[in-house]
């Protein structure tokens, strides 16, 4: 019986604590400035958004953009993101924000896989979309979340949103400068092939363009710069005619926009320098195409 | 079967309730068979090692018994040992011999090649021979009896708790607790989970934590700058101590579930305030298992200073050995052997004239924290031999490291991980220094319900810091 008893106790208070614990954590997240946490628990309201994975994360800087162009900007671009979790955080800010005008979409996040996705599970406490993501690719992660709620904060995401507290994370970019040893020693074998879009990825991206065009919004996708050395013509050009013939939307191609060593971080990425470069790019695209926008 | 693995949560939650429910030899059956289950889930083929271990000691102990004739008795010890060490010595020794004798010949312009085996290290072969050779020389220097019943001495040969990482229990601790009715007790319960808890803390939470960062530093040697590798070591000292002690704790704590005391294997080592003290609290069933079986049979401190010096040398160059077939490990004892010989030539002066003179003045409260300092810094140099993949790697660590000019921490990586790994290194550093200041254990001890309170504060750590990713335990590959 006094086994019995010391469990129950341990139990109970193991529930209050981690519930306290929990309690505090969740209000860090939501007065955190971290990109996914501002969704949730602030009101945005941006006219243009940017999303993608890491290379949409080291390409668009939304506080230039928003510089520039006098309209509010965000991006929501995160390292690994699939289609599907993009998908999830663009209806979550649908619902909760008005409609932005533009979402400018990096094309390398429109792929399969649920990387990452753990990696956000503090936000289960606020979207439904997400809690059934987990659930159904993650059961014992789920599972694990609704014992202990302190779960839900353990990532390295969690750390970043603790970073981020009184921090905007809206200029995370890549600081790093390849240098001309770097580019020399790149070879042959460093050429980086894109895959074309599977099946599944490009019917999420497509169920996206159709609702999102109902509700006004421009898709814009873009091609990141990739460094001239590792890039192969034919298949950058295979992988827009597929990606345009499948989606009927035009890619803003910056695959060769970049000559300037100095504004990549590596062979996929651009740092700083190289996202600012991009940016104004973008800026001038839509200022030239679209000069009612502004 | 790791103890953080879901397969191990499922097989103790069987054993514990089976193991209560039986007595007597039913319960030691239990214990055994539940013990080969855990090692067979590895490499059930590896059960024959085990086997032919327990039976050769066992019937080497009883003829030992026997023969009063002292010829006789030394005859079954060394057929004993040599039985042990020849297994240890072809499943985890033969290839690194070989690979060296090769290299030998190569140099000496002998072509011949002598081809190496192709087999894989069975889990914990290091720790099950050396408890089973230390039982027969316990046997044969009359310390012990030799046990009668082989079901009680194959189980104290494979308990599964101690079996593939230690630590490593002697006979005279264990076999009469075997023997003894262990009874259900709350308290053993209650304070074997505190233990087994703040052992998963160790594991899950500061040495997996740590490993990400310890791994990209030294996979990445030439990229890193001086202050990055310096992280790396730091972090390595303390992953290898949560991975380490953090298994030897869930192994006692498991033990004292079920009833049975195995002394501590590890007393905040990093809080010692001299390399001597440091394998006085390190691994402390190895070190007394060296200590007894190798330092006092080469004729430990008896026989003059020199033979002293080479005795703990020769001790510790073998407790690398122990830890692996490789040079970088032969040489990380030969440094920790190195820094003992230079501490027990220097200890008696500086203790008799410097902090003699020092201990009435206030530096003397600066003396201890920075003998501490200095005795981790050392262990560090250690380390970084024992974590290098080869010398080389070790010897531009300590280049780089020694870099004054290059401690730049904006140009080193995963800093979320460092911050993350520095705030857990604090908390046990904090939490272990509480201990030693305070005798928190004692404090625990006899405040049940703070006891209780502090083990559900370390679960939620666990939840909210933990690695899940059943990350193997550093020791087992020794």
């Amino acid at each position: 019986m006094g086994l019995l008893k010391n469990l129950l106790k341990l139990i109970i208070i193991f529930l209050i604590i981690d519930s306290i614990i929990s309690f505090a954590l969740l209000e860090l997240s939501k007065i955190s400035k971290i990109r996914y946490s501002r969704i949730y628990y602030e009101k945005i309201n941006a006219d243009v958004i940017f999303i993608g994975n890491s290379r949409g994360r080291n390409s668009f800087n939304a506080p230039y953009f928003e510089k520039l162009s006098g309209k509010k900007s965000i991006n929501f671009s995160y390292n690994a993101l699939p289609i599907s979790l993009a998908k999830i955080f663009l209806d979550d800010y649908l619902e909760l924000n008005q409609s932005p005008e533009i979402i400018f979409i990096e094309v390398h996040c429109i792929a399969e896989g649920y990387y990452g996705l753990l990696n956000f599970k503090q936000y289960m406490l606020s979207s439904d979309s997400l809690k059934k993501m987990v659930k159904k690719n993650y059961p014992k992660h789920y599972y694990a979340s609704l014992i202990s709620k302190s779960y839900l904060f353990n990532s390295e995401y969690f750390i970043r949103t603790l970073y981020h507290i009184t921090k905007n994370d809206q200029s995370w970019t890549n600081r790093f400068r390849i240098d001309n040893e770097y580019y020399n020693n790149l070879k042959n074998e460093d050429v980086f092939l894109f895959n074309k879009v599977d099946e599944s990825s490009m019917k999420i991206f497509i169920e996206m363009i159709q609702k999102y065009k109902k509700q006004g919004i421009t898709i814009i996708p873009v091609f990141a710069p990739i460094i001239d050395k590792c890039s192969n013509e034919d298949n950058i050009k295979n992988y827009i005619a597929d990606f345009e013939s499948r989606t009927k939307l035009k890619i803003l191609n910056y695959s060769k926009a970049v000559n300037d060593i100095s504004m990549f971080a590596d062979i996929l990425h651009t740092n700083d320098k190289g996202a600012v470069y991009i940016t104004k790019k973008i800026y001038d695209f839509i200022k030239l195409n679209n000069p009612a926008f502004f | 079967m790791l103890f953080n693995s879901i397969n191990f949560i499922i097989f103790i939650i069987f054993f514990i309730p089976l193991f209560f429910i039986t007595y007597g030899k039913t319960r030691t059956w239990v214990c055994l068979i539940s013990s080969y289950i855990f090692y067979g889930c590895w490499d059930y083929r590896y059960l024959l090692l085990i086997w032919i271990l327990t039976f050769v000691n066992y019937y080497c102990a009883i003829k030992m018994s026997v023969n009063s004739n002292m010829d006789k008795k030394k005859k079954f010890l060394l057929i004993s040992i040599t039985v042990s060490l020849l297994i240890l010595g072809v499943f985890k020794y033969y290839n690194f011999f070989i690979t060296n004798f090769n290299s030998m010949l190569y140099y000496a312009g002998v072509g011949s090649n002598f081809s190496t085996l192709n087999i894989i290290l069975p889990v914990g072969i290091s720790f099950y021979t050396f408890q089973a050779m230390s039982y027969t020389i316990d046997v044969y220097r009359n310390k012990i009896e030799p046990e009668n019943s082989l079901l009680t001495f194959a189980t104290y040969i494979a308990f599964f708790p101690q079996l593939v990482a230690g630590p490593i229990i002697r006979a005279i601790c264990f076999i009469p607790q075997l023997k003894a009715r262990q009874n259900f007790n709350s308290n053993n319960v209650i304070n074997g989970i505190y233990m087994v808890v703040w052992g998963y803390f160790l594991k899950i939470v500061v040495a997996d934590s740590l490993a990400f960062v310890v791994d990209v530093r030294f996979e990445n040697i030439e990229i890193q700058n001086a202050l990055s590798m310096l992280i790396g070591v730091i972090f390595y000292a303390f992953q290898i101590y949560g991975d380490f002690a953090g298994y030897s704790l869930i192994a006692i704590g498991i033990a004292h579930i079920l009833g049975f005391s195995f002394p501590d294997n590890f007393d905040r080592p990093y809080f010692s305030k001299n390399i001597s003290e440091f394998w006085q609290r390190w691994h402390i069933s190895f070190s007394s298992w060296l200590r007894d079986y190798i330092y006092i049979s080469l004729g430990g401190n008896r026989a003059g200073k020199i033979i002293m010096y080479r005795n703990i040398l020769i001790t510790m160059l073998l407790c690398g050995l122990w830890h692996g077939a490789g040079w970088n490990f032969i040489i990380w004892g030969g440094i920790n052997g190195i820094f003992l010989i230079i501490h027990r030539l220097f200890n008696s002066i500086l203790s008799k004239t410097i902090f003699q003179t020092l201990s009435s003045t206030l530096i003397y409260n600066l003396v201890v924290p920075m003998k501490i300092l200095f005795t981790f810094s050392f262990i560090c140099i250690g380390w970084i031999f024992f974590r290098s993949h080869n010398l080389n790697d070790s010897i531009v660590i300590l280049t780089k490291i020694v870099q004054i000019n290059d401690y730049n921490f904006s140009s080193v990586m995963q800093k979320i991980y460092i911050l993350k790994g520095m705030m857990l290194i604090s908390f046990l550093v904090f939490v272990e220094g509480m201990s030693l200041r305070f005798n928190t254990k004692k404090f625990l001890n006899d405040h049940l319900n703070i006891k209780i309170l502090w083990i559900a504060f370390i679960i939620v750590l666990i939840s909210l810091c933990g690695t899940f990713e059943n990350n193997a335990f550093i020791y087992f590959q020794f």
